[in-house]
């Protein structure tokens, strides 16, 4: 089979595309309260550093995804076993994302509607994009990131008439320990997700390009993540921030310029679908990918629409209720995401370098 | 009912576009792998349609965190 390549540019939009889905959108680091900005900042700079191990991993073996290097370090069982736990973390994430979709469209854009009719589009679609491939996904995102950014940045800048710098004050209020809950909390939702990456990112040219792709979408992302973080708590508070579910659609809600400029909160949707549709996305094409390698396939494709529907069942089951999904979101996600995104890839780093010295010592005997 | 029978059409339909490839292929593992993971979903969607009650794994995990770790 033909290798896909994106390019660098390809590669940052569809991770930066990834990291602004549900983090916009739902409220993270709330433990921090009102110095969540802080946090933000503090999650920004762990990240880049985690993703440096993730970037290191890669680049180690030029050519190669996660699940080759996980057989190459772990052996044919273990790497299984491996690759199997790496399945599972990207299948739940995706579960989680359509979850949120069907929460997100049944509360506050269609009341009332079916569930099975919400997940109905975004699943053709992510079949459909899945089908077609990691370069027709890559395409998608560089046409539609410039657009999207340029439109959060329109919204922010048109909330800062109802923006209440009080809001923010007084810093380090509670002291430091709620800071680093809402760091950790940020930091595991969305920016070490990104995990899911280290699946399909053996689709550059050079292993180089991995870096710098991690490095620059965390940071834009980062970026973006602060300044809507901080018009929200500015427009909402702190308290009305954490008693929404979707606190974005409500601060951009209070939006009226002249009484002509209103009721621009589709703009957030349009945000979380657009980004939703590629995390789902890149977590199925993870999956698929996972299980082409334990089962030795040549291709993924066959797999997308069974694993997509079976994906769509799963997110009915565990999430069923927008109290279960929000509460699990906030408070058991980042330890549940932990071993996976910390863990793991620290394990990997460790026996690659020992691999490598060992290897480098019997070439110079 | 009517939901049951469109879950049924879409599963059908499904089949019809995407499964009949794989099954063209006469490549044994692929069929396995492709029907059960399929017919596994198919069962799934279903229960969750006729309202049947099925366990939920992550409320278990998510106890666990919550009790060993707290609500921080």
């Amino acid at each position: 089979m033909r290798k896909e390549i994106i390019s660098e540019k390809e590669g940052i939009a569809l991770a930066l595309l990834f990291i602004i889905n549900g983090s916009l959108i739902l409220p993270t680091g709330t433990a921090a309260r009102k110095d969540i900005w802080i946090s933000v900042v503090f999650a920004i700079i762990l990240s880049i550093l985690a993703t440096m191990i993730y970037s290191k991993i890669l680049c180690m073996f030029p050519g190669k995804n996660f699940f080759d290097i996980s057989e190459i370090l772990f052996g044919k069982f273990i790497g299984k076993i491996v690759i199997l736990l790496y399945i599972w973390f990207a299948f739940h994430l995706a579960s989680l994302v359509f979850a949120d979709y069907v929460h997100f469209i049944s509360t506050v854009s269609f009341p009332g509607m079916q569930g099975y009719i919400i997940v109905l589009f975004p699943a053709i679609l992510c079949i459909w994009g899945l089908k077609i491939g990691i370069e027709g996904l890559g395409r998608f995102s560089t046409m539609v990131l410039t657009p999207l950014i340029v439109l959060i940045i329109i919204v922010i800048y048109l909330m800062i008439p109802k923006m209440n710098l009080d809001n923010f004050l007084p810093i380090f209020e509670n002291g430091m320990p709620p800071i680093l809950h809402g760091t950790f909390s940020l930091f595991s939702f969305p920016f070490a997700e990104t995990i899911v990456f280290l699946g399909i990112f053996d689709c550059f040219k050079e292993s180089k390009s991995i870096s710098r792709v991690y490095f620059i979408s965390i940071t834009l992302g980062g970026i973006l993540i602060l300044l809507f973080k901080s018009a929200e708590i500015a427009v909402l508070g702190i308290d009305s921030y954490t008693q929404y579910y979707f606190p974005a659609y409500t601060a951009v809600s209070v939006i009226s310029i002249a009484h002509f400029i209103q009721r621009i909160e589709i703009i957030i949707g349009l945000v979380f679908s657009v980004g939703g549709l590629i995390k789902i996305s890149v977590c199925m094409l993870t999956v698929c990918k996972g299980v082409q390698k334990i089962f030795s396939f040549d291709d993924y494709r066959f797999l997308v629409t069974p694993l997509t529907i079976l994906n769509v069942a799963f997110a009915f089951i565990t999430s069923s209720s927008i109290t279960l999904l929000a509460s699990f979101t906030a408070f058991a996600w980042r330890y549940y995401a932990f071993p996976f995104q910390v863990m793991l890839p620290l394990i990997m780093l460790a026996l690659s370098l020992l691999k490598k010295n060992a290897e480098k010592r019997l070439s110079a005997k | 009912m009517d939901r049951i029978l469109f879950i049924i059409l879409i599963f059908m339909l499904t089949v019809y576009v995407d499964g009949i490839d794989v099954f063209k292929s006469k490549d044994s593992k692929k069929i396995a792998v492709y029907s059960s993971i399929f017919f596994t979903a198919a069962t799934l969607c279903l229960l969750i349609l006729m309202d049947i009650k099925i366990p939920n794994p992550m409320e278990a995990v998510q106890t666990f965190i919550i009790s060993t770790f707290g609500r921080n």
